[in-house]
């Protein structure tokens, strides 16, 4: 059996956020095992920088994260130890820092990691959630087929009639300035103004008061 | 008004503009020379068009912000004329807004000091007229030598 060749130790009253400072600091060039929560993961030094990281199936800057956020365990040095890939390319400064960002945070979330994203709200929602904005006062949201999908106000269908003509009119003043797929109209009046949102399926246009935020509502129907 | 128009591209990212009158018909323009005269015509009859059916249905509209890929194209209307500049996305539009405030007021001076025919003298005619059928020209002859 081979002589083991290094240091064991286990870390209390330090961080794994302490031990790479210091290898790095040191410029080391080596490999320290560390055993945690469970399991053990490998971190490798190249001149005092980070340059690999494994743990299980993970690797790179997500096996270091997760290594991170261990809050025992114990460590063993390898000296002269290279890693076979270099899967880390950050500064350790960078890397250290966006590791306590995320402690700060209290929530971890690793590169590269799935984050469940919330279920897409449906059109009717968007559109509820938009027509109810206090300063739209007219609204309708209909197909380019000329189907009537949603709306908000008085007389719909003449408001539908209307923008279903402008944005064909405003097609073809794009195409003679050689501006393809038109996206959205901004109408501007002194009394009130109107958004109108085009796309290949549905247009919605939004007739406000002069207050209204079209950034805002644009936001709502994204 | 070719000053104002040509001021105008000290903004970064408008490519180009042009006025028209209330009717639709070209007075001025700066745009780059890959758009014809031939779609002014057109291109006024739709505009105006498209104010008519605002002002139908919401009120008397004023500007126009429409958000093409890539592009942007402002109409502001005025007493006078309608100022239309095509822009990148990328301009700053509330300077654009600045110097088209400028511009248009410039504009309508100009254009309410000229006279009504010079403004239809200069407006491409908004169809095209057909050409007139060849007429057969005599040839005229004095004794035996073509004259003509």
């Amino acid at each position: 059996m081979l002589a083991h060749k290094g240091f064991d130790g286990v870390i209390q009253g330090a961080t794994l956020s302490d031990l790479i400072q210091m290898e790095c600091l040191a410029l080391s060039t080596r490999a320290v095992r560390v055993a945690g929560s469970g399991t053990s993961g490998r971190l490798f030094f190249t001149g005092g920088q980070v340059v690999h990281a494994e743990v299980g199936e993970l690797k790179g800057e997500v096996a270091l994260f997760e290594m991170l956020r261990w809050a025992t365990g114990s460590f063993t040095i390898e000296e002269g130890v290279r890693p076979i890939e270099e899967s880390i390319q950050r500064d350790w400064h960078n890397l250290l820092l966006e590791a306590a960002h995320h402690a700060d945070e209290g929530t971890v979330t690793l590169p590269g990691s799935v984050v469940p994203l919330p279920p897409p709200k449906s059109t009717a929602d968007l559109m509820n959630e938009a027509f109810n904005d206090s300063e739209v006062v007219h609204a309708a949201h209909f197909s380019e087929d000329g189907t009537l999908l949603a709306s908000k106000g008085e007389d719909p269908e003449s408001l539908q009639c209307t923008f279903a003509y402008v944005v064909q009119l405003l097609r073809h003043v794009g195409t003679s300035l050689g501006a393809e797929n038109l996206k959205e109209i901004n109408l501007l009046a002194p009394e009130q103004k109107a958004l109108c949102l085009v796309d290949e399926k549905a247009t919605t246009v939004m007739i406000t008061t002069p207050k209204a935020n079209f950034t805002n509502l644009a936001k709502k129907l994204a | 008004m070719q000053n104002v128009l040509t001021a105008l591209k000290d903004i970064p990212g408008v490519v180009g503009s042009f006025v028209l009158n209330d009717k639709g018909a070209l007075v001025s323009r700066e745009m780059p020379a890959i758009y014809p005269d031939e779609i002014y015509p057109e291109m006024g009859r739709r505009l105006v068009g498209v104010y008519e059916a605002i002002a139908l249905q919401v009120a008397s509209l004023g500007d126009l912000v429409l958000k093409f890929e890539g592009y942007w194209f402002l109409c502001r209307r005025s007493a006078q004329c309608f100022l239309g500049i095509l822009t990148t996305e990328t301009v700053n539009y509330p300077a654009l807004k600045m110097a088209t405030n400028v511009a248009l007021k410039q504009i309508d001076e100009q254009v309410a000091s000229l006279p009504p025919l010079i403004v239809e003298k200069v407006a491409v005619p908004e169809v095209a007229v057909a050409p007139a059928p060849a007429v057969e020209v005599k040839k005229r002859f004095w004794r035996g030598t073509l004259i003509d």
